[in-house]
């Protein structure tokens, strides 16, 4: 274990950079979607974690993590994790030329791989694909898409038999999408495939080690941004108990409340800590291993987010579960995240089976 | 040297010098067992490693923060005997920062060597969390002072040689201004100690009544009505230590060595998905423990000043960890979890006819007594205190 516990000094101006900007926008609505795009592209955030051989800065791992928490801080809607962390880490190994486009602002490409029954069981794809006439027809239905407003095609997942499952790419505009406006306020939407033609990534590989790794790094960015969120949640509760005044003194001179929220920041701490070690999992050549602490991950810092953020609504009271406060977004952000890819639930179970052999999860 | 070479090392020397029999017993995780604690820790000192938190000067190795938790892990994994912690964390830190010459030719050699056991006298029947108002009395007398009054919770006090004292030097001001750190030989007359068995059924705790007791003034250490100021600096320089790290990995290991042998309807119970998530939980917070004292490492290593409360976590979560696992270690044994075995029968000459299994030796004593652990070493709810403190201030 060589972590990155201490920021350095780039790594530090890199998340004021980020800080700044983001704290500017807020939280409770969605940000101008083109314009944090291109700033996302002129700051070369979109680049920062990707290798050089495809367009990117070099970075590694934690910069990207860096990223994401401050924009979760701010709960920005935009789909940097889903873009540049997961769909740009997938096509790094089966369609590499492609990345760069990614990096420079001008594609997005949206991984479509959740399907309604799978409970975070990444091989189960009812979604099928036939070549019909020297064209791949795809059939089935994705869901949790993101960020799918702004996508500029979907790389889907697809059983060509079974147990062989291939990655499709289909252009935005003839992708069938339901859109909805999710429970923290983003773009969402569901993908029904009907006799859908789309294009196979890269007919040589099998895809399934790829699909591993880009799901490895979304449950691990998506922590990153709700890990920002829950320290950004227990800061505004701080705040708010050393300024409400009940009973002629601030609450925070409140014994059952100072416990509270010593609890809130242990579990924040604790979940930062396991992201970190999750991160490394993901710079590691053991796909077991990164599986495992990334689904460690999900299972920590989904409960802590929950808790701290419910908490943090708590604290503050009646006026935290108002629209107009800011508090009670954050706790819409930990909801939402502990619902994708089949919740921190089946997220225990994945790991459970993958420590020590239990079978909750036949196929894995 | 890098951390893994560092690592060899270490296993390679307890691989040579731990009896087999030793570890057996240490790892059956009763109370320390004095001759063991004797014999480990002189095999320590001639390899010069006995006092590995102390400074080069004073005969420790000149490690790093994190080779001392390596050095640490190893040993604890392999069921070394724990040094005893009043005189090597405690008692002798204090010592050689804040004592004269004389002091430290006197006390430290004994610490060194592991052959002066010491028992921290602080706690008192009236002054547990609230330490600063403890009672018990010293008088100047001459070149001696006399000292009345009662510690409790004294660890290890009936087999230890000498103990130290915080005192009541003073009644004027704050309850703090007024304490003085003292240093006794528990052999001097009016000392009484007297066991307090706990719930395991295991002696280490004792109470210590002192009636007219006159301690020399040169055992005094420091300035008189500083004593608070130097045990305050004491328990705060060990906070890494309370993260319970090697305790926790080895009881992880010890609960899936159980969960493999024992079994569910012909099943071994670690294939049980019930248990077996329960325990995965354990696992994932017990790794983010782990990075947690990292960090805390990391930031005491590069001197950035430790502003934030982190390290106030790990004693918090540590110590709620090994009880949660303690728990589930009892459970992992089923029916054998149900018989007692007490450690005066079971440590030294297990009975042949003994019911169960022997991997269920010493588990619920050890689950039992670490109920002590959020109590001892100022309770979660004042460390809970003191995380507030910080977050709320300013």
């Amino acid at each position: 274990m060589n972590l990155n516990l201490v920021l350095d000094a780039e790594q530090i101006m890199l998340r004021d950079s980020v800080r700044r900007w983001a704290s500017e926008l807020d939280p409770r609505q969605a940000e101008p979607f083109e314009a944090s795009w291109q700033h996302f592209t002129n700051m070369g955030l979109l680049a920062a974690g990707l290798p050089e051989h495809v367009g990117g800065f070099g970075g590694s791992a934690y910069d990207t993590m860096i990223i994401a928490s401050e924009l979760g801080r701010s709960l920005v809607k935009a789909p940097f994790t889903e873009v540049s962390a997961v769909s740009a880490q997938l096509l790094i190994n089966i369609a590499p030329t492609t990345v760069q486009s990614i990096a420079e602002g001008l594609s997005r490409p949206l991984l479509a791989h959740d399907e309604e029954d799978a409970g975070g069981d990444r091989r189960w794809i009812q979604t099928s694909a036939k070549k019909h006439n020297g064209q791949w027809l795809l059939n089935g239905k994705k869901t949790g898409l993101v960020g799918c407003q702004y996508a500029t095609s979907y790389l889907i997942s697809a059983a060509i038999q079974k147990d062989q499952i291939k990655l499709f790419e289909v252009p935005a505009g003839q992708a069938p999408v339901t859109h909805y406006t999710s429970i923290d306020g983003r773009s969402g939407g569901e993908l029904q495939l009907e006799n859908t033609p789309a294009k196979l990534l890269d007919e040589s590989e099998s895809h399934e080690a790829a699909l591993d790794r880009a799901i490895d790094h979304a449950l691990v960015t998506e922590g990153a941004e709700t890990v920002g969120a829950m320290q950004k949640a227990l800061e505004i509760t701080q705040g708010y108990l050393r300024e409400r005044q009940q009973f002629g003194q601030h609450i925070g001179q409140f014994q059952a409340l100072q416990h509270r929220i010593a609890d809130m920041y242990i579990q924040s701490e604790q979940a930062y800590s396991i992201l970190l070690r999750a991160v490394e999992g993901l710079r590691s050549g053991d796909s077991t291993e990164r599986q495992r602490l990334a689904l460690g991950s999900r299972v920590l810092i989904s409960q802590a987010a929950l808790f701290v953020t419910g908490q943090a609504i708590q604290l503050h009271g009646g006026i935290g579960v108002t629209e107009e406060h800011t508090i009670g977004h954050y706790f819409k952000r930990a909801l939402a995240f502990n619902q994708r890819h089949g919740n921190a639930n089946n997220a225990l179970n994945r790991y459970t089976d993958l420590a020590f052999g239990t079978a909750n999860s036949p196929a894995t | 040297m890098n951390d893994n070479e560092f690592r060899q090392d270490i296993r390679q020397f307890i691989s040579e010098n731990l009896p087999q029999e030793m570890a057996q017993r240490t790892l059956m995780s009763y109370h320390p067992h004095k001759p063991d604690v004797l014999y480990w820790t002189a095999k320590l000192h001639e390899r010069g490693w006995s006092v590995p938190n102390w400074p080069v000067e004073y005969g420790g190795p000149g490690w790093t923060l994190r080779q001392l938790h390596i050095f640490e892990e190893e040993c604890f994994l392999a069921g070394c005997p724990a040094i005893s912690p009043q005189g090597l964390t405690l008692v002798g830190p204090v010592i050689y920062t804040y004592g004269t010459q004389e002091q430290k030719a006197r006390f430290l050699p004994g610490i060194q060597t592991g052959e002066v056991f010491w028992a921290q006298g602080f706690s008192e029947p009236n002054a547990g969390s609230d330490l600063a108002s403890l009672r018990t009395r010293a008088i100047r007398d001459g070149d001696h002072f006399i000292v009345n009054g009662q510690k409790i919770w004294t660890s290890e006090a009936h087999y230890s040689e000498w103990i130290f004292l915080l005192v009541r030097t003073s009644t004027q001001g704050k309850p703090q201004a007024g304490i003085s750190f003292l240093l006794a030989d528990l052999n001097t007359p009016g000392i009484d100690i007297r066991p307090i068995k706990s719930i395991d059924g295991g002696h280490v705790l004792n109470e210590v009544f002192l009636d007219d007791v006159r301690v020399p003034a040169e055992n005094l250490i420091g300035e008189e009505n500083m004593g608070w100021t130097y045990a305050k600096e004491l328990l705060g320089a060990e906070r890494t230590f309370s993260a319970e790290v090697p305790r926790l990995k080895g009881m992880l290991k010890r609960v899936k060595d159980i969960a493999s042998t024992t079994r569910v309807r012909g099943l071994p119970l670690l294939r049980e998905p019930g248990f077996a998530r329960r325990l995965a939980e354990l696992e994932i917070q017990i790794l983010a423990q782990e990075v947690t004292l990292s960090r805390v490492i990391a930031e005491q290593e590069q001197e950035h000043t430790i502003d934030s409360p982190t390290a106030s976590i790990l004693k918090v979560r540590g110590t709620e960890l090994v009880q949660q696992l303690g728990l589930l270690l009892v459970e992992a044994l089923g029916e054998h979890g149900l018989p007692d075995y007490p450690e005066d029968q079971y440590l030294l000459s297990p009975p042949v006819d003994a019911p169960g299994i022997d991997m269920a030796w010493g588990v619920a004593a050890d689950t039992l007594y670490r109920r002590s652990a959020s109590i001892y070493g100022g309770t979660n709810e004042i460390q809970r205190n003191i995380i507030a403190a910080q977050l709320l201030r300013g």
